[in-house]
């Protein structure tokens, strides 16, 4: 396992051409299948939690392969303003630690809308 | 997704890979000349790709203390005397404004009571860089460049003297190929990873260092117009955290930690003793690899001198550039980990850290009219990092302005011999699975051109092997097919390896010496030769076959012929 899609809290980002995971992940690892995302081959993710950060559903975590590790947390980021949130939790979700570290100077808007696409399909 | 259709689009400056090199290059041409259109191609989306896209936690090229020639004097110790000084010096020069311009883009810098940024070490400054990314393509789209996401490039546009003029690719969402005709061309994809197999095998095979979808790309362009590249044989190996393969310098500069053998000594500290001085990047490596073979390994980085808040500092630090790690070191909450296991990771081709890519000059123009490259795709600067690549960007921008003359336009038979090379693969969707190419060319570079489990060494029968071998798969591959476009760029990505790898191959033969202990070793020549060796090895790509040959180390570069390789 690598990145963790939770099939509850993924809603498939309705309305968007492509969902926000989909979007920003560096290896094209993402598809759509009907309202739910899927990875075309987790072995293939670097790891690097972009589409964790990016989620509007926090749907995403992620727990190391079980052959370099057996402890199959899971860890977790969200933005909150100037700051970033990240949650290691244990299978169960119980939070084995937290932390919030600022990541910019000035506060951006939040990714908790999805984030507003120009007209090119860009956005940050 | 046909790739059918074909989109034109003509800009002034082309930039290939929105990267740090890509990205401030194009920030910097929009700020200085407005009316000039800028367009850049990139293969992923600017607000994660990468080497970035995780984030970093320090400015690793910035000069806490010291001039740009103690910078120069660093790196050219560092690399055992063969380094280009010009490059160096000209990066040394703007590293501390481009730290500035971090500040500038929103990226956290943080400052001690004083005012001062907090120093690592004396070319290195803590940076809480987990947004860099998405700031910095925030800024590029703020200045006004055409962005095109998701459009890899895989081969340039030249006129028929020789002048490139663009660039053509294809854009995976709309399933067109893309045609871009520029007056100027800079190249900023980065290095390549994936050339040798990778530490970790099964599911966990792309946790590299590297980030993994850095293809080469940019050099296997480059090559193929018959760019001249540099150094090669010089591959970067980085002492990383095992299983993870996380950056140490986090542990050994930033939370100052010592490095111990399994018994507990520390061999690093005793080297230091032994020698006198402080020990260069690559030997840090070897004498991890020769407690290893001395069977007092595994190497450590030894953590149990941290206070509880120190931890916790170490760990967020990791989060901001690393952050997987944080999985491991907490694998049992109640006890961290106050051992981390270190080991080195599979080798790549990149002129970031190491030295490895296109053969330039002071204005990073490489010998090809109209194209200029920045990062780590640009050769003969290693430990230029960040910094050092939106220096590159910069210069090559400041010369791309005070130049551009030519109008836009290619040769257009050109462009279609291009474009139906890109396409071939749709046309083989029964053929070869790129992952079985890619393994084949992993397992080839891994045995006989000094992988991780040779402990980076090889020797010129192996090599030979190498050579015939990756022949004999370049034969094959050509019958890699693709279904989609996702598998279209992947076998793309497979093509331009193999190319990297065979003229790799060449520059490792043709270094008849040990140069940079791990980063080139050769069994058969195990000795430092300056008298025949100090010098550059490059080469050039044409007919299908790589040619090889030396240059000074001093200006004007003149080329030396270089024995063969018996
Ligand atoms: C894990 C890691 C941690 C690091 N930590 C630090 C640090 O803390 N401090 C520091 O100073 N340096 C650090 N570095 C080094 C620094 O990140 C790199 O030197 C720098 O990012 C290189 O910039 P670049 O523009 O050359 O390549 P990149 O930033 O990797 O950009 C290359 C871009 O080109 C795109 N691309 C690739 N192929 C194509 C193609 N065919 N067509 C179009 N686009 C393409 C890629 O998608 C990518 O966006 C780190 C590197 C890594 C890998
Ligand atoms: S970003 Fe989150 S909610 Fe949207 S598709 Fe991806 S996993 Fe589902
Ligand atoms: S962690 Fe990174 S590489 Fe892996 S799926 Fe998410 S965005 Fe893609």
């Amino acid at each position: 396992m690598t990145v963790h899609i939770d099939r509850k809290l993924c809603n498939g980002c309705p309305g968007k051409q492509e969902g926000c995971c989909e979007e920003v992940c560096p290896g094209d690892l993402f598809y759509r299948d009907g309202s739910s995302a899927c990875l075309r081959e987790p072995a293939d993710c670097w790891d690097c939690f972009a589409c964790v950060k990016v989620c509007p559903r926090a749907a995403l975590s992620v727990e190391l392969p079980f052959q370099i590790s057996e402890a199959r947390h899971r860890l977790y980021a969200r933005q909150r303003g100037e700051h970033i949130i990240w949650n290691l939790r244990e299978r169960q979700g119980t939070v084995i630690a937290q932390y919030r570290l600022r990541n910019r100077q000035k506060p951006e808007a939040q990714p908790q809308e999805p984030p507003a696409t120009d007209k090119k399909g860009n956005h940050d | 997704m046909t790739f059918e259709k074909t989109r034109t689009i003509t800009t002034d400056l082309l930039i290939i890979g929105g990267g740090a090199a890509g990205c401030m290059a194009a920030i910097m041409a929009k700020r200085r000349e407005p009316k000039m259109s800028v367009t850049l191609l990139e293969k992923a989306h600017l607000s994660r790709s990468g080497c970035l896209a995780m984030g970093l936690n320090a400015v690793n090229a910035h000069l806490t203390e010291g001039t740009p020639q103690d910078y120069l004097d660093y790196v050219r110790r560092d690399n055992y005397g063969i380094v280009r000084d010009d490059l160096v010096l000209s990066i040394g020069e703007r590293l501390n404004r481009m730290t500035a311009l971090l500040e500038e883009l929103g990226v956290p810098l943080p400052r001690d009571g004083q005012g001062n940024y907090i120093a690592r070490s004396k070319r290195s400054i803590v940076m809480q860089g987990e947004h860099l990314k998405p700031l910095l393509a925030r800024a590029v789209l703020a200045a006004g460049v055409h962005v095109e996401n998701r459009t890899p490039a895989y081969r340039l546009l030249q006129t028929d003297d020789g002048r490139v003029c663009g660039a053509a690719g294809f854009n995976l969402r709309t399933g067109e190929m893309i045609v871009a005709h520029a007056r100027a061309v800079l190249i900023a994809t980065g290095g390549a990873s994936g050339i040798y197999r990778p530490s970790n095998p099964g599911l966990a095979r792309t946790k590299t260092w590297y980030c993994p979808y850095n293809a080469g790309s940019g050099l296997a362009m480059g090559l193929r117009a018959g760019a001249e590249m540099t150094s090669f044989e010089m591959r970067f190996v980085a002492l990383r955290t095992k299983d993870v393969i996380a950056p140490t310098g986090t542990l050994v500069l930033g939370a100052r930690m010592p490095q111990c053998n399994a018994r507990g000594v520390r061999y690093v500290r005793q080297k230091e003793q032994m020698l006198g001085r402080s020990l260069t990047t690559c030997e840090r490596l070897q004498f991890t690899i020769d407690e290893h073979r001395r069977g007092t390994g595994p190497c450590y980085v030894d953590v149990s001198g941290l206070s509880a808040d120190e931890y916790r500092d170490l760990v967020e630090s990791y989060l901001n550039m690393s952050p997987s790690i944080a999985l491991d070191l907490m694998q049992d909450a109640g006890q961290p980990k106050t051992r981390i296991e270190i080991c080195g990771s599979e080798p790549y081709v990149n002129g970031g850290h190491g030295m490895a890519g296109f053969w330039i000059d002071a204005q990073r123009r490489t010998t090809l009219p109209g194209l200029y490259v920045a990062g780590d795709v640009a050769g003969g600067a290693p430990k230029k990092y960040l910094t050092g690549c939106f220096a590159e960007a910069e210069m090559a921008v400041e010369h791309i302005i005070g130049s551009l003359n030519a109008e836009a336009g290619c040769a257009s038979a050109e462009t279609e011999a291009a474009l139906r090379e890109i396409r071939a693969p749709l046309n083989a969707a029964e053929g070869l699975a790129f992952q079985e190419v890619e393994a084949r060319l992993q397992k080839i570079m891994e045995e006989y051109a000094g992988g991780s489990t040779q402990n980076y060494e090889t020797s010129r029968d192996k090599l030979l092997l190498a050579r015939r071998y990756l022949g004999v798969l370049d034969g094959h591959a050509a019958q890699a097919g693709a279904g989609d476009g996702h598998g279209l760029m992947r076998v793309h990505d497979t093509f331009d390896r193999i190319l990297l790898a065979r003229v790799l191959v060449e520059h490792l033969l043709a270094r008849r010496e040990t140069r940079w202990p791990c980063y080139q070793t050769r069994l058969d020549f195990p000795l430092r030769n300056d008298f025949e060796y100090g010098l550059f090895v490059n080469s050039t790509w044409r007919d299908g076959a790589v040619r090889v040959f030396g240059r000074n180390l001093d200006p004007p570069y003149g080329p030396v012929h270089l024995e063969g390789i018996l």
